[in-house]
């Protein structure tokens, strides 16, 4: 069902038309921002959420957005007393949609990166996940370098599959669509391990009976940004206040103890 | 957070069916008038529009309908052009197939014997006439089956447009999957309802050809 090599192809595709993009937007002045004052004039903020993110973005019972990207958006809406507009975008189209002024904000559990940062600014983290390799007790994998026939299910492109790529490069990683695609084909027994976020990993335990999937060991704890577009530091300095804020009030760390099952932990980073 | 795969859920996946119905019908619709221009550029006997088309042609067909939505929703703006999603859409679907129209209809054009435009001109018809009452009606009896299957194509194909913010039936099964985690349902929910589409389509150019070779 999944040629992967094809689908590489299509990603790399993708990634080639995306780059192509990004070159021509650092030649040609790209379209002029929305500042602060023009959201604030306008009354709207658009925001890009994702809604194939589970517990970031999803659809809820009647088909509409909910999570924990969602929840800060309309935050952010109610902090600055304007409608939110909600774009849904996904992986590959997020930073295109920003550099091309199509959204305000993307809030869509970006990891900050150096790479991505050379096109998109990053806000203090709001939240975080820790990232992992998940399996069942009887395979016996305590690091990377442990990793040999087994294989490892991942949804790609995203920081667990950036991540678990660089610390094992010889794994054997087969890359799918998005973190369902890849908990089914590992639920089906075509995967060995699955590599995925620690809240996906314990909501498949809990719905599937005799599933196992235990902490083979942590990638990363994967901070989440909020990305807006370069060259508007009102916004941005406006954000990291808005977070900064909702940290001392705790509403932040609600917010993820709510959607994520755990608070953030007393020494977040900020950025 | 994971729910179960439900009726409504289904009900959800039909209702984006609409979109890739639509967004058909307007590459279609763009496509086929665009299309018809192509293939007439193609066969008329005037040399530099012929190389026109065979450039046009070939620049569209040689590049993925991926890379023409980016250029149009993305490469546009970037250049000063505000551009929505629909406008985006429908030009690069449209531009798509027009150029496999154009190349589709040239060939049925072309394959209707030239005897029978001798046959016109010895009957002393203007190339005008020869082309719309002996030719044309003969050359849409033998298209209309490549036309449909590439309308097939062009009814899967329209998933792509999920890439630019369309929620059509591929994209919302994507997004039911990531909520349900039930991706076998979901994607044999959306398989059978792009079979229903496509099926409808394929027995609609069987019953017109019987019809047009019935009073052909």
């Amino acid at each position: 069902m999944y040629n992967n090599k094809g689908r590489r192809t299509m990603f790399d595709l993708k990634t080639k038309l995306a780059g192509a993009l990004f070159a021509a937007a650092a030649m040609i002045a790209g379209p002029a921002a929305a500042d602060l004052q023009e959201i604030l004039a306008a009354g709207k903020v658009r925001i890009g959420v994702p809604v194939d993110v589970p517990p970031f973005g999803f659809v809820g019972k009647s088909n509409e957005p909910v999570g924990l990207d969602v929840d800060v958006a309309n935050m952010i809406g109610k902090a600055l007393g304007v409608e939110v507009e909600l774009q849904q975008i996904t992986g590959a189209n997020r930073i295109p949609y920003l550099v091309t002024d199509r959204l305000d904000m993307v809030i869509s559990a970006m990891g900050a990166t150096p790479e991505r940062a050379q096109l998109v600014a990053f806000s203090s983290p709001y939240s975080a996940l820790a990232i992992g390799v998940f399996g069942p007790d009887s395979i016996a994998v305590g690091a990377p370098g442990d990793l040999g026939d087994q294989t490892i299910a991942v949804a790609r492109g995203t920081t667990q599959d950036l991540e678990l790529t660089a610390a094992a490069p010889d794994a054997k990683i087969t890359r799918f669509d998005d973190d369902a695609t890849a908990a089914a084909a590992f639920l089906s027994g075509q995967a060995d391990l699955l590599a995925t976020a620690n809240v996906v990993a314990r909501d498949l335990m809990q719905k599937n009976d005799g599933v196992e999937l235990n902490a083979k060991f942590i990638l990363r704890y994967a901070p989440t940004h909020v990305g807006v577009q370069q060259g508007n530091p009102e916004i941005l300095r406006w954000l990291d206040t808005f977070v900064f804020y909702h940290m001392l009030t705790g509403e932040l760390s609600d917010l993820t103890e709510k959607w994520l099952g755990q608070p953030l932990p007393e020494n977040f980073p900020s950025l | 957070m994971i729910r179960e795969f439900t009726s409504p859920d289904v009900v959800y996946l039909m209702l984006a069916a609409r979109w890739t119905i639509g967004l058909a019908l307007v590459a279609t619709v763009g496509g086929g008038l665009l299309g018809l221009l192509i293939a007439l550029a193609r066969i008329l006997p005037i040399p530099p529009l012929n190389w026109l088309a065979i450039g046009y042609i070939n620049l569209i067909q040689g590049t993925p309908l991926l890379g023409q939505l980016f250029v149009f929703f993305f490469g546009l703006p970037l250049l000063g052009f505000s551009v929505g999603a629909w406008t985006a859409v429908a030009l690069s679907l449209s531009l798509y197939a027009s150029a496999f129209f154009g190349e589709i209809w040239r060939g049925a054009l072309q394959s209707v014997p030239k005897r029978q435009w001798e046959a016109g001109a010895a009957l002393g018809m203007t190339y005008r006439h020869r082309f719309t009452h002996v030719v044309l009606p003969q050359a849409v009896r033998i298209a209309v089956a490549p036309t449909v299957g590439f309308l097939v194509q062009l009814v899967k194909n329209t998933s792509l447009t999920a890439l630019i913010g369309f929620v059509e039936l591929t994209r919302a099964s994507q997004i039911i999957t990531a909520a349900t985690f039930a991706p076998l349902q979901v994607y044999l929910t959306a398989a059978a309802i792009y079979f229903v589409i496509c099926f409808t389509l394929s027995q609609l150019s069987r019953v017109l050809e019987r019809r047009l070779h019935g009073t052909g």
